[in-house]
Formats: structure tokens, sequence, C-alpha cells
């Protein structure tokens, strides 16, 4: 991602979350998320998340402090790992998400629409 | 609210820097370096953590006819930039002759001009000014969110070991004996291994073994981090577990914290029923002066290297694995018994610099992490025990002798040796040989860069 993607996708995030906060790390963009949503019916229904905006890569990560359960009570396949200090949790789901033509929003919501599901 | 212990951390690719630029000697002025700084909060301390090295080149400097340095106020806005940009703090190092330093009066008057300046525009940073002698450290510290400077730091110095300023209190006799022979038991070696708290980041066949070792030592805290209790394979991992650990299937934190008070009471051991890279866990990893990593999957050494770079800590991994052929349907023979020690210093080679640690490497593990010894491409993840206590034993005291190197300094400057490979075939360790990367992500992005600021 170009270094006006990694602004531009950053000005979203904070417009549509305004508790956002952001930090530079090891040449990172690092959105913190405190309080998001997760889809109807998973435990808890709300949690912090990280945005993780790397010019190295060509789209962004998303990690939550934890993953809920999904609404069916399953759990999705979980990896933990340190990420600027702390500890975050990763699910695998591949979202369809193009530099320029797709928004911060789209991704965060494409990524947690993996919640939606049964198992 | 009574404040933290303060240290100001120095990784190794920095320290050279510092020491060679500070040992020239300027024709017009005192020698006069600058350091771009990160912050970090943990349990115990508050850390200020050396980034970069910054050389002021000698045109920043104004001609006079005093002993001192002075630069121009350009240079200064230049620094501040540097500072703001990257939400550095500044460190101010110039060095004086002499067994025990002081800050001059002209010292002290710069200080207190500059860098309240530097602490209104860069808030979240600690900013700071130090005198650097033969052994002895002097300077004010402007902390985040406090008005006055402090005085009360230590200055660590990460390289071939670990040199802590001001050092504990010792006589004359014992500096020399220490100055020769650093592992003789004298007053000095036994307060810097006192002073130590080394966490161990797994309990089973390597872990225990540097425990009892550490203990005997008189290393003074001990922190284990395990989750398992003891299984029948933890007998033929380790000699340092007793038949009533097993009976009572203890966990590994109980049976070696009882051990451990065995050999040395004054050894305080606290166990962290947890794993990598756990919050609790993370947590403990940050308040170590030394880690030591007897984990069994890559994951969790990128893990531990993360957070050891991160906050200037010394990591020394060991592993083993004993490989079969990968040819021949299981059980296929032992074609290898290897094992690893690796010293990852702050700011010197790493676990990424030498190739052990890939992105490829971690993403082949994901799902197949906390293998068995036994290992081939077949069958990766056999759970089968084995009789491998001799060979972690031989890890484990070896990294007993590198954290003992770290502490006390006993071997005079050696290469940039921080690899040992074994063999157990043939029972020898051979050194390899790392170097630096520049393009390495871990030691260019990671090293030193303490907590983010968030905003």
């Amino acid at each position: 991602m170009t270094t006006e993607t990694i602004e531009l996708l950053e000005a979203e995030l904070r417009a549509s979350y305004p508790a956002a906060i952001a930090a530079t790390d090891a040449g990172r963009r690092l959105i913190q998320l405190p309080q998001i949503h997760f889809p109807a019916g998973c435990n808890p229904e709300t949690g912090s998340a990280l945005v993780i905006l790397d010019p190295t890569t060509p789209k962004p990560d998303l990690y939550l402090t934890k993953v809920p359960t999904l609404p069916s009570g399953n759990q999705v396949s979980i990896g933990t790992l340190t990420l600027a200090g702390q500890t975050w949790q990763s699910f695998s789901f591949n979202v369809t998400w193009e530099e320029g033509k797709h928004t911060a929003i789209q991704f965060v919501e494409g990524k947690l629409a993996r919640l939606r599901r049964g198992s | 609210m009574v404040p933290k212990p303060l240290q100001i951390r120095v990784p190794q690719n920095c320290w050279r820097i510092i020491e060679h630029e500070l040992h020239l000697m300027p024709q017009h002025h005192e020698a006069v370096l600058f350091a771009l700084t990160s912050y970090a909060v943990t349990a115990t301390r508050d850390l200020l953590l050396v980034r970069e090295v910054v050389v002021p080149p000698e045109a920043a400097f104004v001609k006079s006819r005093s002993h001192g340095a002075q630069w121009t106020a350009k240079y200064n806005l230049e620094l501040l930039n540097k500072c703001l940009e990257g939400q550095h703090g500044l460190l101010i190092l110039h060095r004086h002759g002499g067994g025990s330093v002081q800050m001059s009066l002209d010292d002290l008057d710069s200080a207190h001009r500059l860098l309240p300046r530097f602490q209104a525009d860069v808030p979240s940073r600690a900013h700071a000014s130090v005198v650097l002698g033969d052994r002895s450290v002097d300077g004010l510290v402007w902390m985040p969110n406090r008005t006055q400077p402090t005085k009360e730091f230590q200055f660590r110095v990460l390289d071939e070991h670990i040199t802590t300023l001001p050092w504990p209190l010792h006589d004359g006799l014992d500096a020399r004996i220490y100055a020769q022979q650093p592992l003789a038991d004298t007053v000095l070696s036994r307060k810097l291994l006192r002073n130590t708290r080394v966490v161990i980041v797994g309990l089973s066949g390597g872990g225990t073994q540097l425990a009892t070792q550490f203990a005997a030592g008189g290393i003074g805290e001990l922190i284990g981090i395990e989750y398992q209790r003891l299984d029948s394979g933890n007998r033929l991992s380790s000699d340092t577990m007793s038949w009533l650990d097993f009976a009572l299937h203890k966990t590994k934190i109980a049976a070696i914290k009882r051990r451990v008070w065995w050999i040395n009471p004054r050894c305080r051991f606290m166990g962290i029923v947890s794993r990598v890279p756990e919050p609790k866990a993370l947590d403990a990893l940050k308040t170590a002066d030394i880690i030591v990593g007897c984990v069994n999957n890559l994951t969790a050494r990128a893990d531990i290297l993360e957070i050891a770079g991160r906050y200037c800590i010394p990591y020394i991994d060991i592993g083993l694995t004993i490989r079969t052929a990968d040819d021949i349907p299981d059980p296929s023979p032992i074609v290898a018994v290897a094992g690893h020690i690796f010293g990852a210093v702050p700011g010197g080679p790493c676990l990424w610099c030498s190739g052990y640690l890939t992105k490829k490497r971690l993403e082949a593990e994901a799902g197949g992490a906390d293998r068995s010894y036994f290992w081939n491409r077949r069958n990766n993840g056999s759970k089968r025990d084995g009789l491998v206590s001799p060979f972690n034993g031989v890890l484990a005291n070896q990294a007993a002798c590198d954290v003992l190197q770290l502490i006390l300094g006993y071997a005079c400057r050696r290469a940039a040796v921080v690899y040992k490979m074994y063999d157990g075939f043939s029972g020898t360790l051979t050194d390899w040989e790392v170097s630096r990367r520049d393009d390495c992500p871990h030691c260019s992005g990671v090293v030193a860069s303490g907590d983010p600021v968030w905003a």
C-alpha cells in the first residue's frame, strides 16, 4: 500500500470510529479501535480491534484483543501473536479488498462478517 | 505514588558508535553525541531506550575558547525536527575522564535550557543529558508528565556483556579481583548475580536444568513461564524432577520451584502459569534482565524475540531436534541429534538475521507447532518421547555459561559468534558467525522501539 492510501484509510477509520487512536511502529501504521461491534449473537458483543496498515503488504490486517464465540456457540480457529508489545488474536478469513477500490470500513466489516457464520 | 526506577538501555550497535565517537578527541571542543530514544513502562521499571545515535557534523559546533562544546541553534532545530518526526526523546551524551564523574555547571545549565523545550514538544518521551566516565555515570532526565528532572537512573550498556552503572557498592580489592577474574567469588560478582532477574520460557528438558544452574550460581530472581503439568515424557528430558513430582502429577512450575528452593532459598522463584504470547507471559518477559527461551516452536521464538528486542533484553534461545531419515517410513533411523544456542543481544544479529526465523518457516509451522523432539519432513508433529536429558543438559549448561558471560563478562572480547550449533553424535559445539543484516525488519524496526505512542 502506498503512503497516500495508508493516510486515506487512517482518516476513514478515524471518521467512522471517533475513539480510534493510532501509532507508528516498525514502519507500520497501527490503528486501534477501542470499541467495535461484532455481528449479533457473538459473545462478547463488542471488543477492541487493531488495524495494521503496512506499506509492504497489499492490504490491511485486522486483529482483536479477543475473538468472540460465534452466534452458534462455535469458535473460529484463532492465532495469538505479539504485536507492538501486546497480545492480539487473529482468525483466518480472506477478504476481497483492493487498494484504491475499496475502503477501510469495507475491509473491517468484511473481515468481521466471518463471525456471522455458524462454524 | 513512588516513581519506578528508571533505566537507560543502549543496544550493542548504538553503543559501538558511542564508544568510538566519544573517544575521538575533536580539536576545538568536547566530544558530544546525541541519541534518539523511545520509552517504555514495565511492571518494575521505566525504560529509556536508545534507538539511533546522531553524530553531529563539525559544522554544528560553535568555535569557542571554553573547554566544553556549544552547538548552533540551527542544529537544535534539526534535532527537534528529528524528535518530532519519529516521536523520539533526545539524549545528549558526553564523556569526562575519571572514576566518579559529575555533570559540570555548564552541563547542568545547558540541559536546563534545552531539554524542557524538547519535553514541551515531545511530552510522551523522556529527554536526558548524561555524562559518562570510567565505570560511572551522572546526568539529568526529564520524564514524561513530570516537571522536575531526576538524577536517579541506571545506565545499561548491552554489548559482549551487560554493564549497568552505577555498579553495586564494593571495595577496591573486590574491584581489582573482579577486573581480572570475574568468575571469582567476590562481593561484587555476588551482587551482580543477585541483582539479575532471568526469565525462563518453557520448563521442560532445557528450562528445568537451567533453573537449577541459575539457583546454584546465585541468580537473585528467576521467573518461569510454563503452563503444563509433568507427564511421563518429562522423565526422559530432564534429570531435575523427583519421582514424587511425577507421582503427584505436579505442575512443572510447582516442581521446579521446590527444587530451586532446596538448592538456594535466597533465589526468588516466581512461576507464571501462562504461555507466550498471553498477556501475563508478555508482562513477565518485559521485566527481565535476561530471557532464556526453551520452547519447541518458531512462533513462540518470534514472539519472545519481539519483546526482547523491543525492550532491549538479551535473549538466549536453545533448541534440540532428533532428525530421522526422511526417505524411510516411520520408525526411520536417527540421522542427527542437532541443537543450537543462539544469543541475541539487542543491536546485534538476531534470529531473523541468521535465517533461523523466516516468514516462510513460520507459515509452514502454522498448525504444526509444539512438535516433539523426533522430527522428519514426513512426520513433523509426532509425539514420541525420547531419551534427551543429557543432550538438553549440554545445551542448558552452555546457555547458563552464556548468561554468566552476559552478567559477569568473564570471556575476553570475542568475535561476533552468537550462534552455536550442537552435534550430539560427535558431542561438539561449533561457532557460526552471524552478521547483523541492515535490511532485517526486526533489527531496523523493532529493536529499542519501546511502547508505541498512541494518539
